[in-house]
């Protein structure tokens, strides 16, 4: 409990102290520099504790997770291409690689236009913040949580013996055949990527919502005025103008859909041909100690972000621009 | 030139700027508790695949996978602690004084047992113990052995780890401190040589464990013991015309990411009753590939029993179905299969979660295949001497001594393999007869899997999952494990 107190006193007051005795320390030192590169110099030196964290915890690691991809499993000599190789040519990993774009592919689609869908259809009706909140709720629930919850609602028994998931529950009092949900394949891989369009459709769905309110009544009063149905406005004027939204939206769920990994794990752990690439990582090195292979993984899975960041920050730029 | 109130606001907008902070790390530490039980959660539920060294509590030990296995909390250090127990005064010892520190995995009653078990010993000889006992014990001794201050005794997560802690020379050679011949006689054979590396004997068995019993409920099942396995079959064929609708086997495979560990033990029991100790040894080792013919069969046999007309609910059950409950249809109305495959720790599930009462269920052990490869598979505590002192040597003649080792058997939750150890010593039925199956065992094997790498370990679960679902892939899925087996895994 002391310990505690001491803790908390330590962040209450070292750390505002120090923060504060940084920049009135720099506040000295750029008295010493002549008053016209102050205003060169000055930013620099405020941003300089970000810079060395963003350094020692983003940048640095990403340098030698790169170095460890090419090196073999004791971390010591240089073996080329070795564990990409490995990755491009292991049955397992190539699974794992085809599902990540399954999960792109379908988590992007379901999650984006179940959000989109969803913030279009309540925008007019009485209930909306309700409905809306529905729909968002998941979205606080964690994704180990998710994976459990869904385990049960997944649950096969054999036939004859009572459901006790509710899914299959529903199948067999329709008169069906239970269906072993997690364990066929390809199905499996997309009964996952429902659990995670789940979690993410109310995320989308803010956005947009908050994206469509924005847009002037005006402008679509205008065009109804001139005879325009509603199908006509929302083709030609309301997603037009929501496409960049989307478009920022779809990014954030493709770098989740590669990143995917919690579900994953405590739903199948990758069995029966549900593994996902960053599930894979974790194996490679937690499971089978192979740094440099999971190493490998995590710049491959980073090189696949980049080309969607760059787009992203090319959009933001387009968007600063036009203003 | 700076004013006197750019100074006040901008001391303003620091203050702001440090509560901020503040408030961010405060929110920070108060999210932390929260999310943790979800991050650990996984982690605890697979000790197995993240400790190479051990992976067997995880698997056969549904204790371990709760999440107070990684609780560091779960660490205790104690001076001899005032426990109570009848232990009788031991004899032959003499009084050599001084210390002796033990490290080990046991805490709460089960490190009561071993503390009482050293009772008599230290009073005996004056040593006094330093017992230092934590559920991650595995690490801990790594990180002594690295730091050049182990403990002087310590148990030793496996026969594997053991070996490279004897090659490192960190472990001293018990040759010379106890009398292995003796030892070896008081034994089931090839249960001392599991102590073995390098010829030396380097380890001693605390405790064991005996796996592959096969369960069933005798107001089912009334057909006796059947003498090998294919009697098994035809007693199971009788007993099936009066139960219509029941299958001869239950499996379940899941355990969430250690899946498939429950099948490991029947391709193990396979191995060893068809092939033999020396196949099965040579198994981990590499020297038996696992394209060869003998542990092809040994997966074909499994394959038969989890056919669909062979087992309960068909394959697809059988994956989908966790362990804890793959015994359930025993127990049912009417029941859904015969036997299950399972080490002793079942019938707490069968309690808790079958619906079973005591009496609902009974064992017989795996039957033979060949009677010349007779044997049983089980697994155990070993412990190894990092310190050659007087009382360290004094404290592991003990250890393997018929009394020391009667006491922890009286108290429930061991099984000796020291055949001097009484019958009567049993606190149940159940661990008497394991014992029994222990003492008269032709052959003593130590769980396969455990022995293997962790890489060649998590994929034979894996493909226990995908052979059960699909047993025409086998030829690719043996190739495949000795690939991983001969890259080191």
């Amino acid at each position: 409990m002391d310990s505690k107190i001491i803790q908390f006193l330590i962040v209450l007051v070292f750390v505002p102290s120090v923060i504060v005795g940084y920049i009135l320390l720099i506040e000295r030192v750029l008295k010493l520099v002549p008053t016209k590169s102050q205003a060169r110099v000055r930013p620099w030196l405020w941003l300089a504790p970000a810079l060395i964290f963003l350094f020692i915890f983003l940048i640095y690691p990403t340098i030698n997770t790169f170095v460890l991809s090419f090196q073999d499993r004791a971390s010591k000599n240089f073996i080329g291409l070795d564990n990409y190789a490995f990755f491009f040519t292991n049955g397992d990993t190539l699974t794992s690689l085809r599902n990540s774009l399954l999960w792109l592919v379908f988590l992007t689609f379901i999650a984006v236009g179940g959000g989109l869908l969803a913030a279009i259809l309540f925008d007019r009706v009485r209930y909306e913040a309700f409905a809306k909140s529905l729909i968002f709720m998941p979205l606080a629930i964690s994704f180990v949580g998710a994976g459990v919850i869904w385990k049960f609602m997944f649950e096969y028994r054999p036939p004859g013996a009572p459901q006790i998931g509710t899914l299959n529950a529903a199948v067999t009092s329709l008169g069906g055949e239970p269906i072993a949900w997690l364990q066929n394949a390809p199905m499996n891989t997309f009964m996952l990527i429902i659990v995670a369009a789940w979690i993410w459709t109310g995320f989308a769905m803010v956005i947009l919502s908050a994206a469509l309110k924005s847009i002037s009544t005006e402008l679509l009063e205008a065009a109804r005025v001139d005879g325009a149905t509603e199908l006509q406005v929302f083709r030609n004027i309301t997603f037009p103008l929501l496409l960049p939204t989307i478009a920022v939206v779809s990014t954030t769920m493709i770098i989740t859909a590669l990143k995917a990994f919690d579900i994953v794990y405590v739903m199948t752990n990758g069995a029966f041909d549900t593994e996902v690439v960053a599930n894979r990582m974790y194996k490679e090195l937690f499971n089978f100690g192979q740094p440099g292979r999971a190493s490998a993984i995590a710049i491959i899975l980073l090189l696949c972000t980049v080309p969607f960041m760059i787009y992203n920050i090319r959009r933001f730029r387009d968007q600063e621009a036009m203003r | 030139m700076i004013s006197r109130n750019d100074w006040r606001l901008r001391l303003g907008v620091l203050a702001v700027a440090g509560v901020l902070v503040v408030g961010a790390c405060g929110g920070g530490a108060t999210q932390a508790p929260a999310s943790q039980p979800a991050a650990s959660q996984p982690a605890a539920s697979q000790p197995a695949a993240s400790q190479p060294a051990a992976s067997q509590p995880a698997a056969s030990q549904p204790a371990a996978s709760e999440p107070a296995a990684s609780e560091p909390a779960a660490s205790a250090e104690v001076t001899p602690a005032p426990v109570a127990c009848d232990a009788a005064p031991a004899t032959g010892l003499t009084q050599i004084g001084g210390k002796v520190s033990i490290l080990a995995v046991w805490t709460g009653s089960e490190q009561d047992s071993f503390m009482c078990m050293l009772k008599p010993f230290m009073d005996a000889t004056g040593i006094q113990v330093d017992y230092q006992g934590d559920r991650n014990e595995a690490a801990l001794l790594q990180t002594a052995i690295q730091g050049g201050s182990p403990p002087d005794v310590a148990g030793l997560p496996g026969p594997g780890v053991m070996a490279d802690f004897a090659s490192q020379g960190a472990l001293k050679p018990l040759d010379d401190v106890i009398d292995v011949a003796a030892y070896k006689a008081d034994s089931p054979p090839g249960f001392v040589d599991i102590g073995a590396a390098d010829g030396k004997q380097i380890g001693i068995f605390i405790k064991a464990s005996v796996k592959g019993l096969i369960w069933f409920d005798p107001n089912v099942y009334k057909g006796g013991i059947p003498t090998n396995w294919d009697d098994l079959q035809t007693k199971a064929t009788a007993a099936l015309a009066d139960v219509p609708g029941a299958k001869t086997w239950c499996v379940g495979l899941e355990s969430g990411a250690a899946s498939g560990w429950p099948g490991t033990d029947w391709i193990e029991d396979f191995v060893l009753r068809q092939s033999g100790p020396e196949v099965y040894n040579g198994w981990p080792k590499g020297t038996t590939k696992w394209s060869s013919p003998e542990i092809k069969a040994a997966w074909e046999a499994y394959g038969q029993v989890v056919s669909p007309d062979a087992v309960y609910g068909g394959p697809t059950t059988v994956v989908a179905t966790a362990f804890q409950d793959g015994g359930n249809p025993l127990f049912t109305t009417p029941p859904g299969c015969l036997f299950h495959h399972q080490a002793s720790f079942i019938t707490d599930f069968f309690v808790k979660q079958g619906g079973a009462k005591p009496g609902d269920y009974d064992f017989f052990p795996f039957p033979d295949i060949k009677p010349e490869f007779s044997g049983v598979e089980g697994g155990g505590d070993l412990f190894g001497m990092f310190n050659d002192t007087p009382q360290s040597r004094a404290l592991m003649q003990y250890l393997i001594t018929p009394q020391a080792q009667e006491i922890w058997v009286k108290r429930g939750g061991a099984i000796s393999g020291s055949k001097s150890v009484s019958m009567d010593a049993y606190p149940d039925d159940i661990s008497k007869r394991s014992a029994d199956i222990l003492a008269n065992a032709k052959n003593f094997v130590f769980d396969a899997s455990d022995l293997m790498s962790n890489a060649v370990n998590t994929k034979f679960w894996s493909s226990i999952l995908e052979f059960t679902k699909d047993q025409t892939k086998l030829d690719s899925i043996l190739t495949e494990l000795d690939s991983i087996q001969s890259s080191g895994g």
